[in-house]
């Protein structure tokens, strides 16, 4: 069983909201479609966003899934977090 | 005039950031051992001459530029929170005008620019004519009166894209200090215990305690005693396809979206290749490693530090597989973020600025004889990305040399610019020789290019 019961929606919103309140600048717009690099994401942003995943929805990304695709931008990360197997904890 | 700077009246005077504190304790350490430990420069390449009329006109039409001219670290008592207070009116930031081969400029000025925070300029430009058309703008800074980013914004504001600051998201250039409130007072007061837990938590960091073993370095403290260092910088540059390559050897060692851990881990496993060549290869890797407090995308502040940092430890049989070696750094990352160590560390800086420097100082030399690093590292990611043009003139390239404070005596900088990667190598006197150099960028160039493969 995956995560999808999270629905695309919800985490790819929460994503959003995430970045918008603590990571991103006010003055910057984007949305769950725009290039994670167009936003000016680093590294540590992005495992920030990974340890918000982990923390709010108890799914951990692994190393392996973090390639270019899957980190493109917030709707293609949070299509890979619903795809991870459902761990059980 | 900006539109930041046209609404925003800016302050008659700033408390200091914990950081630029900080700064200026780690620079107290460096005293006697040469007077530019913390003097960073930005260098612009321009396709055309630029006056030097041109330049000053912009200098002294900028509220800011002036603001930043005129503030002084005012000496303070005791207990009370350091700050930058504008003084009377000046002449200004110093410009200059001279020739020279423009790139990289050669003979920038003497190490001792002068720039001191309690008594004079922080900055300063020089303009550098080519004898090809071509010209260089040098921006010269102490470190405790910005970073690197903030003197990016400084550039972007005075020239960007040949009408000066114009751009309407720059944002507020200097952070106000809060107003006076006896809440804040009394809260301030009533959680200094929980500080006081959060200066020991993120002291250890610092002081590395916790490795345990010698901090691998390239010069003792106690063999400078009485020197005065020279700083000197060596450019890496790549070009296009290179920084191609660098992208994909960085996706291969599975750090395509942390591509300062590859640059961190190329780096530990250069300046390990020549202690091992002196063979006092033995010592724990310390690194701490900045990281810009501001938010993605933000345009300011330009005032201030506003950097706090990550702590890495590489112990040396580390150092074998550079695959392995950026796996382990991106596990220390995420542990330090999970428990929030930048904003402790962030925290302790800010709770310091209370002490005298001269306790500072030594409360930071203390458990390590002031060698807090094995070298120091940054990766400011691409600069000045919406500068093409600088006061009309098209923006060729752009340099950033750090700053070199010892101890310990090197320091290493990646910064991208208009596609193409650059490494610069900053060292004290002493630190490295010549053919140490060489081989420091023989391994840098092996591992960012073949992936560590000979």
């Amino acid at each position: 069983m995956t995560n999808s019961r999270l629905g695309f929606e919800t985490l790819a919103g929460e994503l959003c909201r995430f970045l918008r309140t603590s990571v991103v600048d006010e003055s910057v717009g984007f949305d769950e479609n725009t290039p994670l690099d167009r936003i000016g994401l680093d590294s540590v942003s992005i495992v920030e966003m990974l340890l918000f995943i982990e923390r709010r929805f108890g799914i951990e990304i692994p190393d392996s899934c973090l390639t270019h695709k899957n980190l493109e931008s917030v709707a293609s990360l949070a299509r890979c977090a619903l795809d991870l197997p459902e761990t059980v904890s | 005039m900006s539109l930041a700077d046209a609404t925003t009246p800016l302050p008659g005077s700033i408390h200091l950031s914990g950081c630029d504190w900080f700064l200026l304790a780690v620079d107290r350490l460096a005293e006697g051992a040469g007077p530019s430990s913390n003097t960073c420069r930005l260098v612009l390449r321009l396709d055309g001459r630029l006056g030097i009329e041109a330049l000053r006109q912009a200098l002294d039409s900028s509220p800011l530029a002036q603001w930043m001219a005129r503030v002084r670290r005012v000496s303070l008592t005791p207990l009370v929170l350091p700050a930058w207070s504008v003084g009377p009116p000046n002449g200004g930031i110093p410009a200059s005008e001279r020739s020279g081969p423009t790139d990289p400029p050669a003979d920038l000025p003497a190490a001792n620019l002068g720039l001191r925070p309690d008594r004079a300029s922080c900055l300063r430009f020089d303009l550098v004519q080519g004898s090809d058309e071509k010209s260089s703008v040098v921006l010269s800074w102490h470190h405790a009166m910005m970073d690197a980013h903030g003197a990016e914004f400084l550039l972007c504001r005075l020239g960007g894209n040949g009408s000066g600051e114009t751009e309407p998201n720059c944002g507020n250039p200097v952070v106000p200090n809060p107003p006076l409130s006896v809440k804040r007072t009394m809260r301030d007061v009533l959680s200094f215990p929980n500080r006081l837990r959060v200066c020991r938590q993120s002291s250890q960091y610092i002081c590395n305690l916790s490795a345990g073993g010698a901090i691998a370095r390239l010069m003792d403290r106690r063999d400078a005693v009485g020197r005065r260092f020279e700083n000197f910088s060596h450019s890496i540059d790549f070009d296009p396809d290179e920084t191609a390559r660098i992208d994909a050897r960085a996706t291969e060692t599975n750090a395509a979206f942390r591509k300062s851990l590859f640059y961190l881990a190329s780096t530990v496993r250069a300046v390990h290749s020549i202690l091992k060549k002196r063979q006092t290869g033995e010592g724990n890797f310390l690194v701490p490693v900045p990281r810009d407090s501001r938010k993605r995308g933000a345009r300011g502040p330009v005032v201030s530090n506003q950097s706090s940092f990550l702590f890495y430890l590489v112990r040396p049989e580390e150092t074998g597989d550079l695959a392995a070696l950026v796996a382990s750094l991106g596990r220390q990352m995420k542990d330090q973020i999970r428990d929030n160590v930048p904003g402790l560390f962030s925290e302790m800086m800010a709770q310091f600025r209370r002490l005298p420097l001269p306790i500072y100082s030594r409360l930071l030399s203390g458990p390590t004889r002031g060698q807090m690093a094995s070298f120091y590292f940054s990766d400011t990611g691409e600069v000045c990305a919406d500068l093409d043009r600088f006061l009309g003139l098209p923006v060729e390239g752009i340099a950033h040399l750090p700053a070199s404070a010892f101890p310990p005596g090197l320091t290493v900088s990646f910064t991208r610019c208009q596609g193409r990667q650059q490494a610069v190598v900053s060292w004290s006197e002493g630190c490295l020789d010549a053919e140490e150099l060489a081989l420091l960028e023989r391994h840098l160039r092996r591992d960012l290019l073949e992936g560590g493969r000979e």
